[in-house]
């Protein structure tokens, strides 16, 4: 089973995703991840991705973190990372989450590390700080008023 | 004849809830492959249901399940042989083990201890969820069927055998050894299998809802691993502590509920029928933690503090003061707002109720604890006592409205009513 395969079948099962048959999308997931050998990192990535797309989310934290001590390719490491932080939120363990998103540096994925950082801030009762994470980018895409609504978001807290 | 069906049925169930943890950890260590183990024994296990009403028990239950778990285990590979070479090689190999198996001895004690202990290990692996850890340390380590699983925390069985399914399949994609920790993982991995033990516990013993027998029996079953841990890591503190904490709250479950099923408070509860045997346990075990001379941690601290309610015959004998200071010593290891209101309460019965009162207020202050049911609770017991009846009416009124627990509810309504002045 070549590698491209693999990973067309895996985006095909993503394409066809219908989170009102949980127990088939898991089913169909298992039998992707057991062709995969035991910790291969895309797998495990996976295997909480599903959880997690289906509302499992105190399941998918474990296989996401052992993804990512895995070692997975650093672009795919960075959106494990936010998909890892976003459900740390959810679960209310914002100080977790925070953390993973400091020591994330992933130029490719443009605001969408900040936009998570605001909603986690938030989530953590920081809103100022949140309020001034979003507000940080948002003031780069302006087409004028730039350097004064820079100033204000660095105020905020 | 069905007598004997049904004598043999309960002889399956009860060697099940012994050697489940030995059958599973033995197929474990054979086949290197937890969850295929666990369909192995799994699959013995229906065996036996099928062959001994009918053939008998053999002499040695435990030592034929795993005998039957290791056959299955080397069809299976037979029959993926044609499939790789190198399984069939292993089938062989093994099979000359299996004579010795099911002929002489069936399993080393020693390399057998070792076994649970990694049973354990897995099952409460930080890679699956705390709800997966507890229906897998129930079900391999416990010996509970998924039915029992599934009645104890009143969800659907289909549930339970997803979620076992489920972390079964994390397990083995995560490649999780088995093996005890590394020493530089195992403080973390070793509080990870007290928390489950103690979670198993807490839905026992907290009963928030449910069947009372029922919750009884699952935190008796907690009690019943943290002696297994204990004997297996003899030389962790903490889990003499565990054990010990155990032992000194489930002492008091003959006690705990009147004739209806209602709770009756700690300070009401005949203490006369407190079991002493189970308290005699607690202190031993929480003997053997301080005997390893390294200081007690948040289990052992808990554990002092139960032995002190009971050591004590009747309220007024608790010794309050201890209870104090066995408090700040557990907020300083493992700080908590919960853990400062229950100094407070401890506070109000060593001094009073004034001090105690700051305390709380200065808790409320931190709004650490909004939200929590308990507060305003104890806040309306302490402004009662000080003769500040209104504003208790006012915080019992707030605790009533944040409970979800219909006999906390009564409880409150009644101390609502037995306050001075409080019309119709």
């Amino acid at each position: 089973m070549s590698e491209t395969s693999w990973r067309a079948r895996v985006d095909a099962f993503w394409a066809e995703f219908d989170d009102s048959d949980a127990e088939g999308c898991l089913n169909r997931m298992r039998a992707l991840v057991d062709e995969r050998p035991a910790g291969d990192p895309e797998a495990l990535a996976e295997w909480g991705g599903v959880h997690d797309s289906l509302g499992l989310e105190e399941e998918a934290v474990g296989p996401y973190r052992a993804a990512l001590a895995a070692g997975l390719p650093p672009e795919h490491a960075h959106q494990v990372t936010i998909q890892l932080a976003s459900t740390l939120r959810n679960l209310g363990r914002t100080s977790e989450a925070l953390e993973l998103l400091d020591g994330l540096d992933a130029p490719e994925l443009g605001d969408a590390p900040a936009f998570f950082r605001a909603l986690v801030l938030h989530s953590a009762g920081r809103s100022a700080e949140a309020l001034q994470t979003a507000l940080t980018v948002l003031a780069e895409h302006l087409p004028r008023y730039q350097r004064s609504a820079r100033a204000y978001a660095a105020e905020l807290a | 004849m069905s007598t004997d069906q049904a004598s043999a049925r309960r002889a399956v169930a009860a060697v099940w809830r012994i050697e489940s943890a030995r059958i599973v950890a033995t197929l474990t260590r054979y086949t290197r492959d937890f969850a295929l183990a666990e369909d192995l024994a799994q699959e013995a296990l229906a065996e036996a249901l099928a062959g001994w009403p009918v053939h008998g028990v053999p002499a040695n239950p435990g030592a034929w399940l795993v005998a039957v778990g290791k056959r299955r285990a080397i069809d299976g590979w037979r029959r993926d042989a044609a499939r790789d070479e190198k399984y069939a090689e292993l089938a062989r190999e093994r099979e000359i083990d299996e004579t010795d198996a099911s002929g002489g001895t069936p399993w080393d004690p020693d390399a057998i201890d070792d076994d649970v202990l990694r049973l354990v290990f897995i099952a409460c692996h930080p890679v699956l969820s705390r709800e997966a850890s507890v229906a897998l340390t129930l079900r391999t380590v416990g010996g509970l069927t998924t039915d029992e699983i599934a009645r104890a925390f009143l969800v659907p069985v289909a549930t339970v055998q997803q979620r076992i399914v489920r972390a079964k399949k994390t397990l083995a994609a995560a490649a999780v050894p088995f093996e005890v920790p590394p020493r530089d993982e195992y403080p973390a991995r070793l509080s990870a299998v007290l928390s489950v033990l103690y979670l198993i516990f807490n839905e026992g013993y907290a009963a928030a809802s449910g069947p009372e027998w029922m919750r009884a029996d699952l935190a008796r079953e907690a009690l019943r691993l943290a002696r297994v841990l204990a004997e297996l890591v003899p030389r962790e503190p903490e889990v003499h502590g565990l054990a010990a904490l155990m032992e000194f709250l489930v002492a008091r479950f003959p006690a705990r509920v009147d004739r209806e099923g209602h709770p009756i408070l700690l300070a009401d509860q005949d203490r006369s029928r407190w079991d002493r045997a189970l308290i005699a346990r607690g202190r031993a075990a929480l003997a053997r933690g301080d005997a390893l001379g390294r200081g007690r941690g948040p289990y052992g601290l808990q554990a002092a503090i139960a032995e002190c309610h009971d050591a004590a015959a009747t309220v007024d004998d608790t010794d309050w003061a201890r209870i104090v200071l066995l408090y700040e010593a557990l907020g300083r290891v493992a700080p908590s707002p919960v853990v400062e209101l229950n100094r407070a309460v401890a506070v109000s019965m060593a001094e009073g109720p004034a001090t105690a009162l700051r305390l709380v207020d200065e808790l409320v202050a931190t709004g650490e604890l909004a939200g929590y049911g308990l507060l305003p609770s104890v806040r309306g017991e302490l402004l009662a006592r000080l003769g500040r009846a209104d504003e208790a009416r006012a915080e019992f009124t707030r605790a009533i409205a944040q409970t979800a627990n219909e006999r906390e509810r009564a409880v409150l309504e009644s101390k609502l009513r037995g306050l001075a002045g409080s019309g119709a």
